[in-house]
């Protein structure tokens, strides 16, 4: 009678392996490699098929160093204006209430709907001849478009939710027992600030700024259409991929794509094992 | 340091009726006040604007003879410990006790040593290196009162300390604060809607209801003198009677009248309120008058004591508590009848209508 009870809860068991979840988790696997694993592959396997030495010597090219040089530069303003307006906004959208409070949540997250070439557009129509605020900006002696200032502005915009909406997360889920207690401790509103706010936000900053850089560093259209692409200017990273493209190099074309796509490896392997501490342990 | 409370007033943006209406107490130095009443009664509103985390309406509030009214609160020298602790999560305990010291910019060494003192104090020496996380309730309670107390206190202010733990840990804790009370003689104010813990702790009580005070007074005082129902319902467990006025005597069942309030009328309805312990039974004999027997509904058990839950002749419950000596004397079982004697009981004569 035993054997025969545990040999039907091994058949159980087998049946349990052959049923729905199996082939689930087969057509899971089999449509993220077909999406991301194999592009990625296909990418790494075909640049080396170009040989490294030809990789390195495109990359030592003036216009490719410049257009890296570009693109991190926007990347790296992205991240240290958006740690503090991201800490700064997340503050203000959380602790006060103020008319239009509401609507200002939602227009936060408006760059995450517009279309970036649209973005571009807007700045182009903007600060461009003839555009609103051109005259401003002639007085104060600035060149938007076309130049490095149009495109920094164009990347601040698309990034502006990462950090932001990160930090408001957080700032909501802990609420401001904290900060009450220090304060009946004494503590000045910046010694609270620095003491108990800023270190529960780090982990919530630290996410939003790898995922700020990730985004800055992929950024195409917008700075395409405010820069115009031009070479050894406002030629980004991407947008010389693209020109490449256009011009047959394709050590060039790959070359650069795997310097991007190793920098962004890197940026998620930082995302991931960041985001499993960010959402502020009790 | 005495905290008192004068007329405090406080609405939140979009409420009906106001958290806290007029609210006047003086809670004596050197003592625990327990602020007690149901949840919604406005005692933790009432705390906050004790320790300046919000601004009354109106009203004052005094340590000793200093309006601090004004006074923000991180210069109003109170510790605070609140319901959920709020430990500084990302510090190691010896951090969070420091804190209020660190922030004067204390000595390193005089921090140590104080953090030392207080771990001893709240017995949890060895805790020093770990951070809330890995501690339990109750070593998380004791922790933020050592935080609390750190930076030694004019006042101590807690809301609802032992709330969110087991029966078991609070009852220690309970004994750990009158412990640590007696050492620091620091005026405490604490929140509570646990009737035990406020008649077991404190030394003056200020019972709270929809945002006023309903009566204060010594725990004895409140217990045997309740002021209105609600008090002598909310304070130790007790029965309502009703009865109407006859004769200038107000008859209740079963065989009991009491003198009525002078200005009651023939008529009008009077309540009281009878303490569960203080009604006797005993068996129902063949001349016992069918007004002052009751039906026995259920006899529960609660370890040496025995709740017994009657049905009255006019239809009313009444819950009567009974030793298990009592119990057995009376040898009887669900569906017996008994006779109530209400003789020894305490009648508390309440609101009546006219």
């Amino acid at each position: 009678m035993v054997e025969a009870r545990s040999h039907l809860g091994e058949a159980r068991t087998q049946s349990r392996w052959t049923a729905a979840p199996v082939l689930l988790l087969a057509l899971t696997l089999a449509y993220l490699g077909v999406i991301i694993v194999l592009p990625l592959g296909a990418l790494v396997v075909r640049a080396m098929s170009l040989g490294f030495g030809n990789l390195l010597t495109a990359m030592r090219n003036a216009n490719a160093v410049h257009a890296l040089q570009v693109s991190l530069s926007l990347a790296a303003i992205a991240v240290a204006v958006n740690c503090v307006v991201g800490v700064a906004g997340a503050l203000v959208l959380v602790r006060h209430r103020f008319v239009g409070r509401r609507a200002l949540d939602a227009i936060v997250e408006l760059p995450l709907a517009i279309s970036p070439v649209a973005i571009g557009l807007t700045f182009l129509l903007l600060f461009g001849r003839g555009g609103w605020l051109a005259p401003g900006l002639a007085s104060l002696g600035v060149k938007l478009p076309f130049a490095f200032p149009g495109m920094v502005l164009a990347t601040l915009f698309v990034t502006l939710p990462y950090t932001l909406r990160e930090v408001v997360y957080v700032l909501r889920e802990i609420g401001t027992t904290e900060e009450e207690v220090a304060a009946t401790l004494g503590a000045s509103p910046i010694q609270t600030f620095v003491r108990v706010t800023l270190p529960n936000v780090r982990h919530a900053l630290g996410y939003g700024v790898l995922l700020t850089a990730a985004r800055a560093l992929g950024e195409f259209g917008a700075v395409l259409v405010i820069g115009g692409d031009i070479t050894e200017s406002t030629q980004t990273a991407t947008t010389y991929i693209y020109a490449a493209i256009e011009e047959r190099n394709a050590a060039g074309a790959y070359g650069m794509a795997l310097v991007l796509a190793a920098t962004s490896v890197g940026l998620l392997i930082g995302i991931d094992w960041l985001g499993h501490r960010r959402r502020g342990a009790a | 340091m005495s905290v008192r409370a004068q007329n405090l007033t406080k609405r939140f943006p979009a409420a009906q009726t106001p958290a806290v209406a007029d609210v006047s107490f003086c809670a004596p130095p050197g003592a625990i006040t327990s602020l007690l009443g149901p949840s919604g009664s406005g005692k933790s509103t009432i705390l906050r604007l004790i320790a300046g985390l919000d601004d009354p309406d109106s009203g004052s509030v005094h340590f000793s003879d200093d309006d601090v009214t004004a006074v923000p609160a991180r210069e109003r020298g109170v510790g605070f410990v609140f319901q959920n602790y709020a430990l500084f999560r990302h510090m190691t305990v010896a951090k969070n006790i420091a804190f209020g010291l660190d922030v004067r910019r204390t000595p390193r060494r005089e921090v140590r040593q104080r953090v030392d003192e207080l771990l001893a104090l709240v017995q949890l020496e060895g805790l020093a290196e770990r951070y809330p996380d890995q501690l339990s309730g109750g070593q998380r309670q004791r922790i933020a009162l050592a935080r609390a107390l750190a930076i030694r206190p004019k006042i101590l202010l807690l809301d609802e300390p032992f709330g969110a733990l087991d029966a078991r840990v609070r009852v220690e804790l309970r004994e750990g604060l009158r412990r640590i009370h007696e050492q620091t003689h620091v005026t405490t104010l604490l929140v509570t809607h646990d009737q035990d813990e406020a008649l077991e702790l404190s030394e003056h009580v200020v019972v709270m209801r929809d945002g006023r005070v309903v009566q204060s007074g010594t725990p004895q005082e409140i217990y045997d003198r309740p002021a209105i129902p609600f008090v002598a319902e909310f304070v130790g467990r007790a029965n309502l009677l009703s009865g109407q006025v006859r004769n200038g005597r107000a008859s209740l069942s079963p065989t009991l009248s009491v003198e009525a309030p002078r200005s009651a009328r023939d008529g009008a309805e009077v309540n009281a309120f009878v303490r569960p312990h203080e009604v006797k039974l005993r068996k129902a004999c063949d001349d016992d008058d069918s007004v002052s027997l009751a039906r026995v509904e259920r006899l529960v058990h609660i370890g040496a004591r025995v709740k017994v839950a009657l049905t009255l002749a006019d239809g009313g419950p009444m819950t009567v508590e009974l030793s298990r000596a009592e119990v057995d004397a009376l040898a009887c079982v669900e569906g017996d009848r008994v006779a109530v004697d209400l003789r020894d009981a305490k009648l508390f004569v309440a609101d009546y209508s006219i």
